[in-house]
């Protein structure tokens, strides 16, 4: 039998169901419900699958910037950079983030901060003339952190002390959102002479932060590339 | 207006709705579709939102841990992973507070999570008269390991060197290696015994196996002296 409780320790809904069904994936109850037309249980276990999910993807994500912040923490701030381009080497070049058109990306890039476990009204994406600029409020990864103490205490996930190129020069940029920079920018310019997006990161880190899609690599001003220590060449644009 | 399409960049369906609705999360689709009975667009969303969430963090953990055993020794990795288990500990992490049957269905949850599939029996929980068991499908827990054996970029790195905290053995992926740290060495120092104790299996083909013992008492000897422990049952902290 499937029970649905409230836990006190974790303050939300867990499942307290009998051990023979336990085992069963969320994602099957909720078909179950919705074909045997049972509304209230459908919904009850889709709130639920949202918060099993979030909580996997919330401690997941933490531990991920805590390996990095060790790193830099243990062995030097200019190792942050090493370890970025280490993890992404094999798994973000040649993504289906860097391939397609500029609107696939868009719905490639849209879906994969969609499953983040970003609620309505945290994502917006506007077409302009030249680009269309998805607006985070909050970033459901690096803006999380930011706003729910993860920079502090007991966490401590670090920032960059001083400017790098790889922190858009800026001190006081949490090492994990150097990643954004480093694999989206930098090692896409090195890959084919222009970032597959560029970011407006917020001054007064408040976890809200602009992506922005460029239609065609030439409109991308020069100031996204100087900021990262790089020059625009964008000769090797669509090789 | 939600549009599945497919997408030729993912092979598979991707939302191409109007750019302006892009940010209306697939939950809320889902939900909508649900109270409006249109019945077949809702399992459809399901469907794809069940891949929409597939990040898989998990890789990423463990190559972060294979950076570190890679440029600075797998030593390094212990003391990474017991550094991350004591902020969470001082984060006031809940779990170290729950009951036995708490445990078991918060991990379940985590299981049920990680492997993100459907199906009614992705791993199963029986009650014997001493212990709880947590079997995982073999296809499913190495999922990782046996989807990658042609994709080599994605093989999980692993354990170069046996150590205490990889069960004594070599080959096991860094990330899994934070379960014998965690549930098992790190609480045998603090309380004198393993709050879980895991078989890890040595062939792919069999499932891990996780074991919740009712009394620490009834936790053999063996589960100790393979993490280089001592079963001291005077240290005990019930």
């Amino acid at each position: 039998m499937i029970r649905l409780k409230h836990s006190d320790i974790l303050g939300r809904k867990i499942r307290k169901d009998d051990w023979n069904d336990i085992g069963a994936s969320t994602w099957s109850l909720v078909e179950e419900a919705i074909l045997e037309d049972d509304e209230k249980q459908a919904l009850e276990l889709l709130d639920y699958l949202y918060e099993e999910g979030k909580a996997f993807h919330d401690f997941t994500s933490d531990m991920w910037a805590g390996c990095v912040t060790y790193v830099g923490s243990n062995f030097g701030e200019e190792e942050v950079e090493s370890i970025w381009r280490y993890i992404v080497s094999d798994t973000v070049l040649g993504s289906e983030a860097t391939r397609g058109d500029t609107l696939e990306r868009i719905y490639v890039g849209a879906e994969l901060w969609r499953g983040h476990y970003m609620k309505d009204g945290e994502f917006n994406l506007v077409e302009e003339e030249d680009r269309y600029v998805l607006t985070l409020d909050p970033c459901p990864t690096g803006g999380r952190m930011l706003i729910t103490g993860r920079l502090e205490a007991p966490y401590n996930l670090a920032k960059t002390s001083k400017p790098y190129p790889w922190s858009w020069n800026r001190a006081g940029i949490p090492w994990y959102c150097t990643h954004c920079t480093i694999c989206r920018c930098i090692m896409a310019i090195e890959s084919s002479g222009y970032p597959v997006r560029v970011h407006e990161y917020p001054e007064d880190l408040s976890g809200r932060c602009r992506l922005i899609y460029y239609k065609h690599p030439e409109s991308i001003p020069d100031k996204y590339f100087a900021e990262i220590g790089m020059s625009k060449h964008t000769s090797k644009a669509g090789a | 207006m939600v549009k599945l399409e497919r997408s030729e960049v993912l092979g598979r369906v991707t939302r191409k709705d109007a750019v302006s609705e892009q940010g209306i999360t697939t939950w809320t689709l889902i939900k909508e579709a649900i109270r409006e009975k249109r019945k077949n667009e809702a399992i459809e969303l399901l469907s794809f939102l069940r891949k929409e969430c597939w990040i898989d963090q998990v890789a990423f953990i463990n190559k972060s841990l294979a950076y570190i055993a890679e440029n600075h020794g797998e030593q390094e990795v212990e003391k990474a992973l017991r550094w991350w288990r004591s902020v969470l500990q001082k984060a006031g992490d809940g779990i170290y507070s729950m009951s036995l049957e708490e445990l078991i269905q918060y991990q379940c949850e985590e299981i049920r999570a990680s492997l993100n599939l459907g199906g009614k029996d992705c791993f199963s929980v029986s009650e014997e008269t001493e212990r709880f068991v947590i079997s995982v499908d073999p296809t499913h827990i190495t999922r990782l390991s046996r989807a990658t054996r042609n994709e080599p970029a994605k093989v999980l790195d692993v354990t170069q060197a046996s150590h205490p905290w990889s069960w004594g053995r070599t080959g096991v992926p860094y990330y899994c290696a934070r379960c014998c740290l965690w549930w098992e060495i790190m609480p045998i120092e603090e309380r004198g015994y393993p709050i879980r104790v895991h078989e890890y299996p040595e062939n792919p083909d069999d499932p891990c196996r996780i074991l919740y013992y009712k009394e620490p008492e009834s936790i053999p000897r063996e589960y100790f002296s393979r993490v280089g422990k001592e079963r001291d049952p005077s240290r005990f902290k019930l």
